[in-house]
């Protein structure tokens, strides 16, 4: 399996590099102030979504699936390697987005409450990252990656233009939210903390037995 | 080990074809052909063996193992190749070693080097640069550096030309001297399994039409050459397909020193693969 894992690395060396370049010159201006630190936050999402996504298109391209499926790493494997790959991603964004959020705070460049506040953001940008995959395999998985980049762009949209309008609304008076607010912050800061990632990672894990389970049933 | 590869009652139903009841086996030592038209049931069968796609019924079993129960298992000790090399156009040789040598347990690595070097394959020269004889190289070595037992090869020499072909069969003639090895080999090729095959599966339309020896069968079969009124004259139970032309007519002879023995006075030229195929094909659509 980690030879699956390795190929995504070896096929996507191009891609991950220009990514790397984006983040850099990011990264630079973000420590210079001209840009926010959370879009740097924001690349770590877009490296573990985009990713598995391009793996994917590169895999069909090259008719690999078939490849795998006939070697002993068997269909489970394949999709565990995936996932895998997606988490390292993510995870390597987020560590990235975090260092660089801290130094922007350390530097001053940037107005914050607590000096873990970028930290917080990094992580909650990655979990929603977690949560995007957690969609968008399964779906790839069962259509394919021509198919569902349509479908993908179907489920960005609404998640973020949901998110979009139900901010729109809130600010301008349309909508009140104070009384989910105060229920949310009334909650343990504990549990504040720790419900979003439990919910994403069993949302996760939850997403890699739906992605097994169509991938066991393909037929290749 | 007895057989290699043993397929009983296969079947596979979609919804323009059916692989109905398909059965055979490929014996250890030997290099076994599947023929068959476009559309036949060769890569289905294959992939039903692989277990890429999931048949409706039927046994089949790998290396004396059941090829779902005890798939990892036994995928260990098979080399494949599909008809597309499966390899990324962004990996080399040495990359997609790498990558190998992480999936099999049995990968030897000096193996593998020694197989590009011998297919003359450059290690670090992007795929994408590959010429296709090239790429299937890299497959068969590929597919042979993790030691396996069993090759099963999709259409290997289409598409390459006759000095490459040759190298390949030689490749899978010296596989095959080992007698715990066996080979099971699709190609529209027939030529190249007239050379290299031990026995023959013809499949049409889904279901094993013709299955034995090769030396048996060319020689068992036959190719009448005669007019109308002389065929008109053959008992039917002896003739396979018939072809009718403006000059007369061919027709496929299953028994071609019984049809001498009968009808001494009638042509019955030797038949090759090819001959057997065409003239079941023309003689259905007749």
């Amino acid at each position: 399996m980690t030879g699956l894992i390795l190929k995504d690395f070896l096929v996507l060396k191009k891609t991950l590099r220009y990514y790397v370049f984006l983040m850099a010159v990011y990264a630079f201006f973000a420590l210079t102030g001209t840009f926010t630190y959370s879009i740097i936050s924001g690349f770590a999402v877009m490296l573990g979504a985009m990713g598995p996504m391009s793996a994917f298109a590169y895999d069909e391209q090259a008719r690999w699936d078939k490849f795998a499926g006939a070697s002993p790493v068997g269909r489970k494997g394949v999709v565990t390697a995936r996932y895998l790959f997606a988490l390292i991603l993510l995870g390597v964004g987020g560590v990235v987005a975090a260092l660089v959020s801290l130094g922007v705070t350390w530097f001053g460049k940037a107005q914050v409450s607590v000096w873990w506040e970028p930290l917080a953001v990094s992580a909650a940008i990655c979990l929603v990252g977690l949560l995007l995959d957690s969609v968008i395999l399964p779906v790839i998985f069962k259509f394919g990656s021509e198919k569902s980049r349509v479908i993908s762009m179907i489920i960005f949209v609404t998640c973020f233009g949901g998110m979009a309008l139900l901010s729109w609304l809130t600010e301008k008076g349309s909508l009140d939210l104070s009384g989910l607010d105060k229920a949310v912050t009334a909650l343990p800061p504990a549990l504040l903390l720790a419900a979003p990632v439990m919910i994403a990672a069993l949302l996760f894990w939850i997403s890699y037995h739906i992605s097994v389970g169509i991938y066991l049933k393909k037929e290749l | 080990m007895k057989n290699a590869i043993e397929v009983r009652n296969l079947t596979k139903k979609y919804q323009l074809f059916k692989l109905d009841d398909v059965s055979f086996t490929v014996p250890g030592g030997t290099i076994v052909g599947l023929i068959g038209e476009n559309g036949a049931g060769k890569s289905t069968t294959l992939k039903c063996i692989l277990n890429l796609i999931h048949r409706d019924r039927g046994e089949i079993a790998l290396l004396e193992r059941d090829n779902i129960k005890e798939e990892r298992l036994v995928k260990e000790d098979i080399g494949v190749v599909l008809d597309e090399t499966g390899f990324h156009d962004t990996l080399t040789a040495d990359m997609v070693g790498n990558v190998l040598s992480r999936i099999y347990q049995k990968w030897d690595k000096n193996l593998y080097q020694e197989l590009l070097k011998r297919y003359d394959l450059p290690r670090n020269l992007f795929l994408k640069e590959f010429s296709k004889g090239m790429r299937m190289k890299l497959s068969i070595a590929a597919a042979l550096a993790h030691h396996p037992r069993l090759l099963i090869l999709d259409e290997p020499t289409s598409g390459l030309d006759p000095v490459v072909r040759d190298e390949i069969l030689d490749e899978f003639f010296a596989f095959i001297k080992d007698e715990d090895h066996a080979i099971l080999m699709s190609s529209h090729i027939t030529t190249d399994l007239e050379k290299v095959a031990d026995s023959i599966i013809y499949l049409h339309r889904g279901k094993v039409l013709l299955q034995g020896e090769k030396d048996l069968l060319l020689e068992q079969y036959g190719k009448l050459l005669c007019s109308k009124e002389q065929l008109a004259g053959v008992d039917k139970a002896l003739l396979g397909g018939v072809r009718e032309n403006q000059f007369g007519c061919e027709a496929l002879v299953k028994d071609r020193h019984e049809l001498k023995r009968r009808y001494p006075h009638l042509t019955v030229d030797p038949v090759s693969l090819d001959d057997i195929m065409v003239l079941t094909v023309k003689g259905e659509q007749k």
